[in-house]
């Protein structure tokens, strides 16, 4: 307290202006505010707070950088500002590059004040000065040495790191920013969907549902949660003899929908769980899979669902964006849903040719048509068609 | 009904092949028997390091798949690439399976290795040592163990091919070999590709 009075009054009587800097609340040199970008050995890249800062080349001008450092009495960090040397500004844009007089160690992108030259070398980084012990004259046994904490082993981010860049060396970057940039912000949408895949048998599904997704700016790339129907006949065997012993009976069932998916360009998972009802009661579901790519360009995926007593799946679903809003690819499914009720060959495949456009930011139309059978004779073939629309808010 | 299902395929391929990556690869192979096949590989790429396309194989056991593939730089030398195919045999009902392959490039050499598996069609290994002749053209002489086509005995091939790429990107491969289960199975094969890299 005395010395908070002491400070102001000091300040007072020295006629400061402006907010009075408070103990620990070291004030910001006078001068333009910014951000250093890039460093290149003495040229500097940096982004003004104040585009309007009135700097311009031919300038000479004083660096000042943040330079945090520990109080040795408390041990916490205090922010200050470290004086880093002279230097003329050489290029003014969006972005302003200053070329100093003599390279310091400066940290990309920490804060700059870019004030009045000084017309003095640039203070040093603060490094303390190491403590040497000095050995007790009766110790015959070296105290023992306390090892520096390793850096933490991660085998398997360290083995999975190459999928998250291009064959060039670049990070892919964050599947979240992506998406805002792309939907102008748009965070959340309403999927609805619909269509019929059949096996030429008079047997097969229709599925549709309504889902909402959401889109978090960290953590998930996407959350999903919606309902979904299918609907359709299967062939079950009965008492009968010969052939009269098959016919065909609905597959019905409904679902309360689920799905998370990951985030990650290189590689990411999803898996979803569903509950509802079918012709047997209580039916559960499940899916889970694998993706890599942008989800909103082009990717693959991977997943298999379970739909329980009506059957299963895996899927490969893969997409090459041919525009910005425009995206083709194929699709292949490969299991028995609806499944069969008797002994014989359930397992069942079908492909189909998939185009996915976004007429605007706020919306995404994709269609799906394509045949599937037990095998590729035409005859056997049955019609897979579907749709989805997607209105993003 | 497979041509039907490969014109449809090719046809809206074709739309990504002219907008930018695609690649076309076909083969034939035979070993004067029961075993000779033919397949047609195309491809839509979003950049160098993803490809989504279908596969045809024709001859004893014709089969039609989806592919997609997701190539990846573990090193500086080393790049891996690995496909997933799922789709249908003409006979044998669905199928699926996977190839995966690796460049190692070392100065003016790049060995090459792949190799791949599907079920109800066979498997096959390959290797070989790239080399640069000039600017552009590429000499690729392959060893390759194969099953494929009704997945019987193993049979061993010998292939000189023959690479060109242009500075537009455009590629076209061509490459024969020689070989079969045994003296008295033995026949040529032909492989021509071409594609354009985005």
């Amino acid at each position: 307290m005395r010395f908070g009075c002491l400070q102001v009054l000091l300040l007072a009587s020295l006629g400061a202006s402006g907010p009075v800097a408070l103990a620990g609340t070291p004030a910001t040199p006078g001068g333009a505010q910014a951000v250093l970008l890039q460093a290149a050995g003495a040229r500097l890249l940096v982004e003004l707070v104040d585009p309007a800062a009135p700097l311009f080349p031919g300038d000479e001008v004083g660096v000042y950088a943040a330079d945090p450092r520990r109080d040795p009495r408390t041990g916490e960090l205090v922010d200050g500002f470290r004086y880093a040397g002279d230097g003329t500004v050489t290029w003014r844009g969006p972005l302003v590059e200053v070329q100093l007089t003599r390279p310091g160690s400066l940290r990309e992108g920490g804060a700059l004040v870019i004030g009045t030259p000084l017309g003095r070398p640039p203070t040093p980084a603060w490094r303390p000065e190491p403590v040497v012990a000095e050995p007790e004259p009766l110790a015959s046994v070296p105290a023992p040495v306390a090892e520096p904490p390793r850096a933490r082993s991660r085998p398997l981010r360290s083995a999975l790191a190459p999928l998250g860049r291009d064959l060039d060396g670049r990070v892919l970057g964050s599947v979240h920013a992506r998406h805002l940039e792309r939907f102008g912000g748009r965070r959340n949408a309403l999927r609805t969907w619909g269509g019929f895949a059949g096996d030429g048998y008079d047997s097969g599904a229709a599925t549709g549902g309504v889902a909402w997704i959401g889109r978090p700016r960290r953590g998930p790339a996407r959350v999903e949660v919606g309902v979904e129907g299918l609907r359709g006949q299967r062939w079950v065997q009965g008492e009968g003899e010969g052939d009269e012993e098959w016919g065909l009976e609905p597959a019905v069932g409904y679902w309360m929908w689920s799905r998370v998916d990951s985030a990650g360009l290189g590689l990411a998972v999803f898996g979803g769980l569903g509950a509802g009802v079918d012709a047997d009661g209580l039916a559960l579901a499940w899916m889970a899979g694998v993706r890599t790519g942008d989800p909103d360009r082009s990717r693959i995926e991977l997943w298999w669902e379970d739909r329980g007593g009506l059957g299963a799946r895996a899927v490969l679903d893969g997409r090459v964006a041919l525009a910005d809003s425009l995206r083709l690819g194929v699709r292949a499914r490969l299991g028995n849903l609806p499944r069969h009720d008797g002994d014989f060959l359930q397992t069942r495949a079908d492909g189909a040719l998939v185009a996915s456009v976004d007429p605007a930011p706020w919306m995404t139309v994709t269609l799906a048509g394509g045949l599937g059978g037990y095998d590729l004779l035409l005859p056997d073939a049955g019609l897979v068609a579907d749709a989805a629309l997607e209105v993003r808010w | 009904m497979v041509t039907q299902l490969l014109a449809v395929v090719l046809l809206a391929l074709s739309t990504p092949a002219l907008a930018g990556g695609f690649s076309v690869r076909s083969a034939y192979t035979s070993s004067y028997g029961p075993d000779a096949y033919g397949l047609v590989h195309v491809g839509a790429q979003a950049g160098p390091d993803l490809e989504v396309g279908a596969l045809w194989v024709g001859g004893n056991q014709p089969a039609l798949l989806a592919s997609a593939a997701r190539t990846l730089r573990l090193h500086d030398l080393l790049v891996v690439r690995g496909e997933l195919l799922l789709g249908m045999l003409r006979r044998e009902g669905p199928s699926g399976g996977f190839e995966l392959g690796a460049r190692l490039d070392a100065h003016a050499l790049t060995v090459v290795v792949e190799g791949g598996l599907l079920a109800g069609l066979g498997s096959f290994a390959e290797a070989g040592v790239d080399t640069t002749l000039a600017e552009g053209w590429v000499f690729q002489p392959r060893l390759r163990v194969e099953t494929w086509a009704g997945d019987r005995d193993p049979a061993l091939r010998v292939g000189l091919g023959l690479r060109r790429e242009t500075a537009s990107g455009w590629w076209v491969e061509v490459a024969g070999s020689a070989g079969g289960r045994d003296v008295l199975h033995m026949g040529p094969g032909l492989v021509l590709a071409l594609g354009r890299s985005r």
